[in-house]
């Protein structure tokens, strides 16, 4: 199911970059991210809001099996709200810095232990839905007369709620970069 | 916010990650390193005889300035304790981070670690976690005369395998098999106190109770309640290993191989 979701969304990107005319997605932009806790590979689809100042991103990521040592793949769901308070403009060229909160939700009742019939419900804080900040800069170039608007890059560090809390309930033993980690990513605009 | 204040914050938050990449928080991709039985070699070849001390902690969980503070209190009087032992709740949610975490503030202190597992380390995928980074969930070792019997009772996490009552006899057995020729006393440490009526039967606390009181056991040693604290049932000492959050942790030292012969004192941070 999942897969075929993926696929779907491969292709019809395809479409849409293939003939402006055709656009079938309900985005201004995508973007395909390395790591960042959604996932060794996510796809997402966004859109920009309030004047270029408000990003609104939906991803699906996933982390094959033979990564983790349980032999499981990990498909996350996310999404990502991120405020732009300024756009750099320099020639074709934007710059823009962002901030955002967002949340991520892993499709395995491993990962939400009271599911368990054996566990009192709440027993356990772990679940399989987290919040997530993250900072980030994107650059992206524009373009005139192409089928795509613009094609950028971008980089961001994420941190989810429990290792934050934890740096900032024991500032003494955990380093600030202890809990942050380091994401990319290639964004497409429509 | 000014621009420029935008700029060095976003480009410090990104030094601040230290490029360091993680694909999901539930990813379990720890080397095997077998903690465990390493430091139990390091243990077995200092060999001093009795007297011998061990520091004594448990629930660690996400308390890691409690945790440092109890490590550095350990670490400023290294010579008095022969190891560590950790009694269970490593984490609290079984990530692998957490694990990191805990080890990275462990690896300061050049002393031998023997952990058991915790029922929060036995979640999401913290079961595959333990067992690469410490090792099995059951195991024993011998320390001079004194044996150390490890067992896993987290009934509602392993829901698959409730606690093995058979294995921890056959142990207690092969351990006073050699206690008959050479002397010695036991330890037994299961994380869940033995009388936790949620997870275990009438008859598995009465089995338990029964096994302590046939074999020299010394002492049963328990985590996850989180205040130390004994109990004495027919004349057997059942002792919960408080959480480091208390600013505190335990000195257990064995005087001789006598199973009565033992000393607690509480040691505060």
């Amino acid at each position: 199911m999942f897969k075929k979701i993926l696929l779907s969304i491969l292709l019809l990107s395809a479409l849409h970059a293939s003939d402006e005319k055709i656009n079938p997605l309900p985005f201004d932009y995508m973007n395909v991210q390395y790591a960042g806790e959604i996932g060794f590979l996510s796809i997402g689809g966004g859109n920009t809001f309030f004047d270029d100042h408000y990003d609104l991103e939906l991803y699906i990521g996933a982390t094959p099996r033979f990564f983790d040592i349980s032999q499981i793949a990990i498909y996350t769901f996310a999404v990502k709200n991120n405020y732009i308070p300024y756009t750099f403009r320099y020639k074709s060229y934007d710059l823009r810095p962002y901030m955002g909160l967002g949340l991520l939700f892993a499709k395995n009742q491993r990962y939400d232990p009271n599911w368990q019939d054996n566990i009192d419900r709440a027993y356990y804080f772990q679940n399989n839905y987290h919040a997530t900040a993250n900072f980030g800069l994107n650059m992206n170039r524009n373009f005139k007369e192409s089928s795509i608007e613009s094609l950028g890059v971008y980089v961001e560090t994420t941190t989810i709620d429990v290792y934050f809390l934890d740096y900032f309930n024991n500032p003494d033993a955990l380093n600030i970069d202890d809990v942050f980690s380091i994401a990319f990513g290639v964004r497409i605009g429509f | 916010m000014k621009r420029r204040n935008f700029i060095q914050f976003g480009v410090t938050s990104l030094a601040l990650s230290g490029c360091r990449t993680e694909y999901s928080p539930y990813l379990a991709n720890v080397e095997k390193q077998n903690r465990n039985n390493k430091d139990i070699a390091l243990i077995q070849n200092q060999s001093s005889g009795y007297p011998f001390s061990i520091a004594l902690l448990s629930d660690t969980h996400r308390f890691y300035n409690d945790l440092k503070g109890v490590l550095d209190k350990i670490n400023s009087d290294k010579n008095a304790y022969k190891f560590v032992i950790h009694g269970g709740d490593i984490t609290d949610a079984g990530l692998q981070t957490e694990f990191d975490f805990y080890t990275g503030l462990r690896d300061k202190i050049n002393l031998p670690f023997v952990h058991a597992i915790g029922n929060h380390d036995a979640i999401t995928n913290g079961i595959f976690v333990f067992k690469n980074t410490f090792g099995h969930y059951d195991f024993t070792f011998q320390v001079e005369q004194t044996h150390f019997i490890f067992f896993n009772n987290n009934t509602w996490e392993f829901g698959e395998n409730p606690i093995d009552l058979d294995w921890l006899e056959s142990q207690l057995i092969a351990a006073n098999n050699i206690i008959a020729t050479q002397g010695g006393n036991i330890v037994v440490l299961g994380h869940i106190h033995h009388d936790s009526d949620e997870r275990f039967s009438p008859e598995e606390i009465e089995r338990y109770r029964s096994l302590m009181k046939t074999y020299p056991v010394s002492l049963s040693l328990n985590g996850h309640n989180h205040d130390h604290s004994i109990q004495n049932i027919d004349s057997m000492d059942y002792m919960t290993i408080g959480s480091v959050s208390n600013n505190n942790f335990m000195k257990l030292t064995f005087n001789s191989s006598t199973p009565s012969d033992y000393t607690l004192e509480q040691i505060n941070v």
